[in-house]
């Protein structure tokens, strides 16, 4: 007897499937992996990687941010977070022209301050005014993109000389690496506050949730406000990728941000995802564009790389269709050991392939 | 038990306690209004109950039960009146749960991506802190589940895995898991259950009673209530007709509370309508409503209307629904009379469309109106096809649809005004009327009416009878689907009560009244095909409650067998008013 009850302990001790959904996308970033080593080697060199992360961190950070959005459910996604980056760089970079903003900590304190503040308006305006989430993100998407324009015309300026550094992407151990370890720190610190469970529940079902007495427009407020705070983060990386300020760029990140959540197995209707499935979704983003590179495909890049990303969007959904069925039959798989398995797996197929 | 039986024995004056309504309680109610627009879903409601009791609230459909229950666990806020739980007055979900009010609500609120552990702790921790490690709370529910389920749930199952008796379990075992509960609501938690889940629950009530909890069940099983509950609080159209207390509790007394005999007493002035032919025009042969139920056959004549009535959620909505082809059935067929006098099958609106039947559901929100086009295209929609001119171009012709639209909105006395206004700018029952106006306008033979009187006032409701008398007299027939009893009388020939996905009993001509419909509904007839409970009457009280409960274990264990639930339950939300809530 008691060696069932410790069974059942132990069996009820291991979260095995809650994180099911990130088979996809550990399966897609292990093929494109490959594949990309297959391509061009140089990915796996000092160099390679650190250019991989220099490139990743803004995306993965807006990720981040838009997986708090998601997640608080009512098919939230901020498509504002994009020109608002844009917002953040090219205001940073006029302030610091004018003489503001010379040490690192009042850029930081300057960033956050603004993401808190722009999420604390939406996260307001949705709670309380109730009129659809897309509807005010789309607003200010709009309203961003042409602030942006208005405060700085035409790409220009420059970004302060401790930060140019930072966007070399030479190196693995950067500071942009330090940032991203730091953000994803405070992430799961927060997946672990009773908090990331109210704003599970309240995305799955906001009903379940006000009946039992959370409270739901403070949860969806603090998730605002966490994702305004990696949306910030996510804005200084991008600021020190690009070197200077840049009305345009940044809009970019909206349909990436929100390719790279579906990607990684975020759920738009709310109450799924998590860090891990973020950084999965950004990488595959990454790699894809990678591949396409080493095809040389000259003025149709872009062209080709959105194709590309839409094309493994769709197929990503289609493999989702399916993954009931695969939860079922893996029932006692873990997730961690489905990544290690798949990992060891594609580099044998990778050696072989070599040899 | 037959109803004259039941009307002479009915002593419910007598059994009211005194005092009930002078006393507060520890928990009262005081004179409750609670209005959705025009519909009054409490209407001056009393209420008085104490710790340590199981108090039962009992009463036909739509009588503000589960109004009740929102109202006590703080989700609706009160349009006027007093609610008092320990003297204070519960605002919001947040406050209850803070007052130590736990409930359980009809709907199964469950979170489906998150896992079970997760589902059941819901609201339990701080806003960062959580009171219990993951550890704690994982142990914790491992061993609520099986106590209450009686087999092992993971807890960290997601709750789309579940089955819909489990999800109830867990809805119920979240109030179970607080500590500080001092009064449990239970709003039909044990629909989903079956008999011997049923009896792990009120054990478990029972223990908390004795802990000095106050605890209110809403429900529809009679026989339950009257094994559980010590007093039980009775209400009909929004108001509390009665207290009785565990002596006085049996099903004559209650049924006889719940219909109000003093008002059925007045005979309805016009006499039913008279069938006058004996032509079938509509049978359904052996068809199977849920997938489990037993096989309904059914016959409808030229000139007549069927009523159909029943508890909600026992598979009359479905059945005429499958009737007008809306939904599928699991088996059986169902046939019309064509145009060539011969029977043909349907399954689909489309076949049934053609064969000239037509539906009118009574959830004008969700099947009925087109919230954003006007009353006259909302009136003629469907005839924009059978009009349409110059071939595959298909003008809309809409010289005859100006005609048609003038002729019905004459004829039914629908009050509008300009006709280009949007439908959302007529009230309830004029939406309604429009909604029947463009069934009739498609001169059908079969009118499929799904509860068409919810939410419209009494002098509409007059109206619509009439029209619907002209339009048998004209040698159509109406199927009749109504949740409230007192609009069969002196309008069907024939009312059908459903229970369980199947038909229980026909009662004809004399035999309809509020009184036999109610009992029907509860399963207290003779019933149909198998006598259920014969000679009832006879047997001693206490033979009575055993039989009943065995039938009931029967009766509800065919249930459990039905995975059906979430159909059920879309079913009975289609009924329902939707409460916003936030």
């Amino acid at each position: 007897m008691e060696v069932i009850e410790k069974l059942k302990t132990y069996r009820s001790s291991v979260d095995i499937s809650s994180n099911k959904y990130l088979m996809v996308p550990i399966f897609i970033f292990f093929a494109l992996l490959i594949f990309a080593l297959i391509r061009s080697p140089i990915l796996v060199s000092q160099s390679g990687i650190g250019s991989a992360i220099m490139l990743t961190a803004p995306l993965i950070l807006t990720t981040y941010a838009l997986t708090f959005i998601a997640m608080a459910g009512r098919g939230g996604v901020d498509l504002s977070i994009g020109p608002f980056m844009g917002f953040i760089n090219v205001s940073s970079i006029q302030l610091y022209a004018a003489g503001y903003l010379q040490t690192p900590i009042g850029w930081f304190v300057y960033a956050i301050a603004m993401g808190l503040i722009w999420q604390l308006f939406y996260a307001l305006i949705v709670c309380f005014v109730r009129v659809s989430p897309i509807i005010v993100s789309l607003a200010g998407y709009l309203a961003f993109a042409g602030i942006n324009i208005v405060i700085l015309p035409r790409p220009g300026g420059i970004a302060p000389d401790w930060l140019l550094p930072w966007g070399e992407g030479f190196t693995i151990l950067n500071p942009i690496f330090l940032l991203m370890i730091l953000a994803t720190i405070l992430f799961y610190i927060i997946t672990h506050t009773a908090f990331w469970g109210h704003l599970k529940l309240m995305g799955s079902d906001e009903r379940a949730a006000f009946t039992s007495g959370v409270k739901i427009h403070l949860v969806r407020i603090v998730a605002h406000m966490i994702a305004g705070i990696f949306a910030a983060l996510s804005a200084i990386c991008f600021t020190a990728l690009v070197g200077s300020g840049d009305p345009l760029q940044g809009t970019k990140y909206t349909l990436l941000g929100i390719t790279a959540l579906v990607l990684g197995g975020a759920s738009l209707a709310g109450g799924r995802g998590g860090a891990f499935g973020a950084i999965l979704g950004a990488l595959n983003l990454y790699l894809i564009n990678y591949i396409l590179v080493t095809f040389r495909f000259e003025r149709l890049q872009s062209f080709v790389s959105d194709l590309s990303y839409g094309a493994v969007l769709v197929i990503a959904l289609l493999v989702s269709l399916i993954l009931p069925y695969v939860t079922r039959v893996t029932k006692g798989l873990s997730v961690m050991v489905f990544f290690h398995s798949n990992g060891i797996c594609w580099i044998v197929c990778y050696a072989t392939s070599s040899l | 038990m037959s109803a004259e039986k039941n009307i002479e024995d009915n002593t419910s004056k007598e059994v009211l306690s005194e005092n009930s309504k002078t006393v507060q309680g520890d928990i009262y109610v005081q004179d409750v209004h609670k209005y959705f627009g025009v519909t009054r879903a409490l209407n001056g409601v009393n209420f008085n109950a104490n710790f340590g009791e199981i108090h039962a609230i009992v009463g036909g459909n739509g009588c503000g039960k589960s109004t009740l229950a929102k109202v006590l666990s703080g989700v609706l806020p009160v349009d006027k009146g007093k609610v008092s739980v320990i003297g204070q007055t519960p605002t919001s979900p947040v406050m209850a749960r803070n007052l130590g009010i736990a409930t359980v609500f009809q709907e199964v609120m469950i979170a489906e991506e998150s896992s079970v552990v997760d589902n059941l702790f819901v609201g339990s921790d701080d806003f960062w802190y959580k009171n219990l490690t993951q550890r704690e709370k994982v142990l914790k529910a491992q061993e609520i589940m099986e106590d209450l389920v009686g087999e092992y749930v993971d807890p960290y199952t997601q709750a789309f895995n579940l089955s819909l008796p489990i999800k109830a379990w867990v809805t119920i075992a979240r109030a179970f898991l607080r500590d500080n509960t001092k009064v449990l609501i239970l709003d039909e938690s044990s629909a989903a259950l079956d008999f011997d889940s049923t009896e792990r629950l009120f054990k478990k009530m029972r223990e908390l009673r004795d802990k000095g909890v106050a605890i209110f069940i809403v429900t529809h099983r009679i026989a339950e209530l009257v094994r559980i509950s010590d007093k039980a609080t009775v209400m009909r159209d929004g108001k509390d007709v009665g207290v009785l207390e565990k002596k006085d509790l049996n099903e004559k007394n209650l049924i006889g509370l719940m219909t109000g005999r003093e008002e059925t007493g007045e005979k309805s002035t016009s006499a039913a309508m008279q069938t006058k032919t004996d032509k079938v025009v509509m049978r359904a042969e052996n068809l199977v409503v849920w997938p489990d139920s037993k096989p309904v056959n059914f016959e409808v004549k030229k000139g007549e209307i069927v009523g159909i009535t029943g508890l909600d959620g026992n598979g009359q909505d479905d059945f005429v629904k499958i009737l007008a082809g809306v939904q599928e059935s699991h088996g059986g067929t169902i046939e019309i009379l064509d145009i060539n006098e011969k029977f043909s099958k349907y399954n689909s609106l489309d076949d049934a469309k053609k064969n000239g039947i037509s539906f009118v559901s009574g959830d004008r929100k969700k099947e009925g109106i087109l919230p954003n086009l006007s009353i006259y295209e909302n009136l003629v929609v469907p005839l924009y096809s059978k009009t349409s001119k110059a071939g595959f171009l298909g003008f809309i012709n809409w010289m005859e649809l100006n005609g048609i639209y003038d002729w019905e909105v004459e004829r039914l006395n629908i009050k509008t005004g300009s006709s280009d206004n949007l439908i959302g700018s007529l009230s309830g029952g004029n939406q309604q009327k429009v909604m029947i106006a463009r069934s009739f306008a498609q001169h059908p033979k079969v009118l499929i009416l799904n509860d068409p009187a919810r939410g419209i006032d009494i002098s509409t409701k007059r109206d619509l009878y009439v029209h619907l008398r002209k339009y048998v007299e004209e040698g159509n027939t109406v199927v009749f689907l109504s949740s409230e009893l007192e609009e069969f009388i002196g309008l069907c020939p024939k009312v059908i009560v459903f229970r369980n996905g199947t038909i229980f009993d026909i009662f004809e001509k004399d035999k309809i009244n509020a009184d036999t419909l109610l009992e029907g509904m509860f399963g207290q007839t003779a019933g149909v095909g198998e006598t259920i409970i014969s000679s009832k009457s006879n047997l001693s009280s206490s033979s009575i409650k055993n039989k009943d409960e065995n039938n009931k274990k029967s009766e509800e264990r065919k249930i459990v067998k039905v995975i059906n639930f979430d159909e059920e339950n879309i079913s009975k939300n289609n009924n329902k008013i939707k409460i916003k809530t936030f």
